[in-house]
């Protein structure tokens, strides 16, 4: 079983347990009247059948701010989306095990059935996983090389004296944004650079809030916090650049 | 989900009704304020429409640097953020008024809330610096309001009391204060409206603060390891009182007793929450009790809240949990035996969050900004549902108060939802899901870091559970 095969699973597994299909997660226009709102409704359906607990999407512009509604299908595969007001829309599917549909026209009191395209690969479908998985890859220090030994020992910084407490470090980069989207996740400036580690050592100085980020990675020990970051993106980009492989390619949604 | 403000700020948080009354302002627009470029915005659900205005500043300036950086990977050198009203967070109170904590003029106090002051709070704890202060924005007049305070604000929260007090935090702050907005409604006299307190422990037992008082040796909050503060002050006398430092990050009062409850959030482990009783002469009467967190158990506390019996829930930055408090449980609450923080650790129940651990770890890779804990049944899990940001995994996550597991409320799209508050509003209580909503935003300093890159906007969002995934 492939990993995206289990997140697909997970899913149909939670709907089917009340979890995620009955908590649909919608966002709604509570005030426009009964007469300038409508639904789409329908059937999403992949290669293997209906698609249980995957997320559609009606996205538009026509209003004065731009509005999005997102539910989950039910066990069947059906969806519907209230309460939406006068617009056309671009209506797609979301999923895990899935890779994005490709947006389709919408209008209010349609049927419209939907096609989902199941992901080829794990690494295709981790895609979408929440940032949170991302970062589940990151190998901080083990238990046992604390208290750290400074920048000629392990790298660590010699204050810190247990793996928790260098975990709440990175922790704390995110009061400010995710680990583990995209945009972290990647390391762009790598071949101008020279290494991971220079072009990591570089990003965590970036921008207004520059300063901040970059004495958090003192705080951890600036070698040995480097080095983390850089093992990490190195083996993401290595698993992206193989065609194919089996197993856990990405982190699962059931873990 | 709206779309609202730009590609560039940073939406701490919004409000849509008064937590007190989550009737209040139904169907009415949702309020926030941008921290990075002091924008107070709102959106519109009756219209779909969004809009924003400049939050005052005073004589403050930009509390980000605008030169001298490493220039941006999207942006160059250009600086994307000019903050020096920096609004943190909103609150609505009973009329409609959206208040906030923001800054309207340099660090340094004014004399009356100095040394020498005859201002009762200055003499009993003289305070020399506000990093921030406070104000509010009417609806109906579309005017700002700026109110001066001595001490720093951060988080902000309404008591139910007669007086409609409005506590704050104030992170790495050697106080809390708070405004009485009923007497500030009546004089517009800034000084007479508020107080503030140090927060003293009763560790000679005698259930009064006397000074003087031992006092805390570092200027940050103390961590309770063997080998800093906690040790240093078991030397301290113990014929005294001790004052400590808390440094608020979260803030709230509790309904039952109107006690105020704070959380310190440190990058140092475990962390601690505080209990705060004005008594019925501030400064003086006020006392203070604190509890660690076993850190063997959890670590981290960042947002607080609290459920209509008093329970005190607090969502763990550091390991991934959610952690309630029942003071009720605790055998001991004043004396000598309080000098550690850890003589009730029978008050604290954690709970483990779905999600994976970092490699190599036990510990849970995602992140909690905050917490909220949905005191009226808003959302429709059932009242006194304990929600945290899942600020790491585009998700908020309910803990069901009758069986304790989670419920996942994932936003798929645009991914990096990166939320830092929550909360919910009854629009029609006879209208089942359709009447009832919470509501969070897109909060992330580096906007960019969005699915869609720097072209995407912050977001509005909002929740509703239906009965079946039909439901019309």
């Amino acid at each position: 079983m492939n990993t995206g095969n289990t997140l697909r699973l997970f899913a149909a597994g939670a709907a089917a347990a009340g979890l995620i299909a009955t908590l649909a997660l919608i966002t709604q226009n509570e005030l426009v009247a009964a007469d300038n709102t409508g639904v789409i409704s329908g059937v999403v359906r992949s290669a293997k059948g209906p698609e249980a607990g995957v997320w559609v999407v009606a996205e538009t512009d026509d209003t004065p701010t731009k509005f999005r509604k997102i539910v989950v299908t039910d066990d069947q595969g059906r969806y519907l989306l209230p309460d939406l007001p006068k617009a056309a829309y671009r209506v797609w599917v979301r999923g895990y095990g899935l890779v994005d549909s490709k947006p389709v026209a919408g209008q209010l009191d349609q049927t419209l059935n939907l096609t989902a395209i199941v992901a080829k690969t794990p690494r295709e479908a981790a895609e979408i996983y929440p940032a949170s998985y991302w970062a589940s890859l990151l190998e901080p220090p083990k238990k046992g090389e604390f208290p750290g030994t400074g920048p000629k020992g392990n790298g660590i910084n010699p204050q810190l004296k247990s793996q928790d407490e260098f975990i709440s470090i990175i922790k704390s980069c995110e009061r400010c944004h995710q680990v583990g989207s995209k945009a972290t996740r990647t390391n762009p400036d790598k071949q101008k650079l020279g290494s991971s580690i220079a072009a990591w050592d570089h990003r965590l100085t970036m921008g207004q809030r520059g300063s901040e980020m970059s004495a958090f990675a003192t705080r951890m020990g600036r070698e040995r916090a480097l080095k983390m970051f850089a093992d990490w993106t190195d083996r993401i980009e290595a698993a992206s650049s193989r065609k194919r492989r089996r197993g856990r390619a990405a982190p699962s949604a059931t873990s | 989900m709206w779309d609202w403000n730009d590609e560039y700020g940073m939406v701490h948080d919004e409000i849509a009704t008064d937590r007190r009354n989550v009737r209040l302002n139904a169907n009415g627009p949702i309020y926030a304020v941008d921290w990075t470029n002091d924008w107070f915005i709102w959106a519109n659900p009756a219209d779909n429409s969004s809009g924003r205005v400049k939050v005052p500043h005073g004589t403050a300036t930009s509390k980000l640097r605008q030169t001298g950086f490493v220039p941006y990977r999207y942006f160059g050198e250009k600086p994307v953020w000019e903050n020096p009203a920096s609004p943190h967070n909103p609150m609505m109170d009973a009329t409609g008024r959206v208040w906030m904590t923001t800054t309207h003029r340099a660090f340094d106090n004014p004399a009356w809330c100095k040394q020498g002051s005859d201002n009762k709070f200055a003499q009993y704890h003289p305070l020399a610096r506000s990093i921030e202060q406070a104000g509010y924005y009417d609806p109906k007049t579309k005017q700002f309001t700026l109110i001066d305070t001595c001490f720093g604000t951060h988080h902000l929260q309404f008591a139910e009391d007669a007086d409609n007090t409005l506590v704050f935090s104030n992170p790495g702050g050697q106080e809390v204060g708070w405004i009485n907005t009923r007497q500030y409604d009546q004089t517009h006299d800034a000084q007479l409206s508020q107080g503030w307190c140090p927060t003293v422990l009763d560790t000679n037992g005698d259930g009064k603060i006397t000074k003087p008082w031992n006092q805390p040796m570092r200027g940050n909050a103390v961590t309770g390891d063997e080998d800093s503060e906690t040790a240093r002050l078991g030397k301290a006398d113990p014929k005294l009182d001790t004052r400590i430092s808390v440094g608020p990050y979260g803030i709230i009062v509790n309904p039952v007793d109107n006690s105020i409850w704070g959380s310190t959030d440190e990058v140092e482990i475990p962390g601690q929450i505080f209990r705060l009783v004005r008594g019925s002469n501030p400064p003086e009467t006020c006392i203070t009790e604190r509890y660690y967190l076993p850190k063997e158990l959890g670590y981290r506390p960042r947002g607080i809240d609290v459920d209509r019996n008093g329970v005190i829930w607090t969502a763990l930055a550091g390991s991934a949990q959610m952690a309630s408090f029942d003071r009720r449980k605790c055998k001991v609450l004043n004396g000598p035996a309080t000098m550690d923080g850890r003589h009730c650790d029978e008050g604290w129940t954690f709970y483990r969050q779905p999600g994976p651990a970092y490699k190599g770890s036990d510990i849970g890779s995602e992140f909690n900004y905050y917490n909220w804990v949905d005191q009226f049944n808003t959302l429709g899990l059932g009242a006194n549902t304990a929600i945290a940001n899942g600020s790491g995994s585009d998700s908020l996550l309910a803990l069901n108060p009758a069986t304790k597991e989670w419920l996942v409320m994932r936003v798929p799209y645009p991914m990096g939802f990166h939320s830092r508050g929550v909360d919910g509003r009854i629009d029609d209580p006879n209208a089942g899901w359709k009447g009832r909503g919470i509501y969070s935003t897109y909060g992330a300093d580096a906007m960019w870091h969005i699915e869609g890159g720097p072209q995407q906007k912050n977001a509005l969002v909002k929740f509703q559970v239906r009965p079946n995934p039909l439901a019309r």
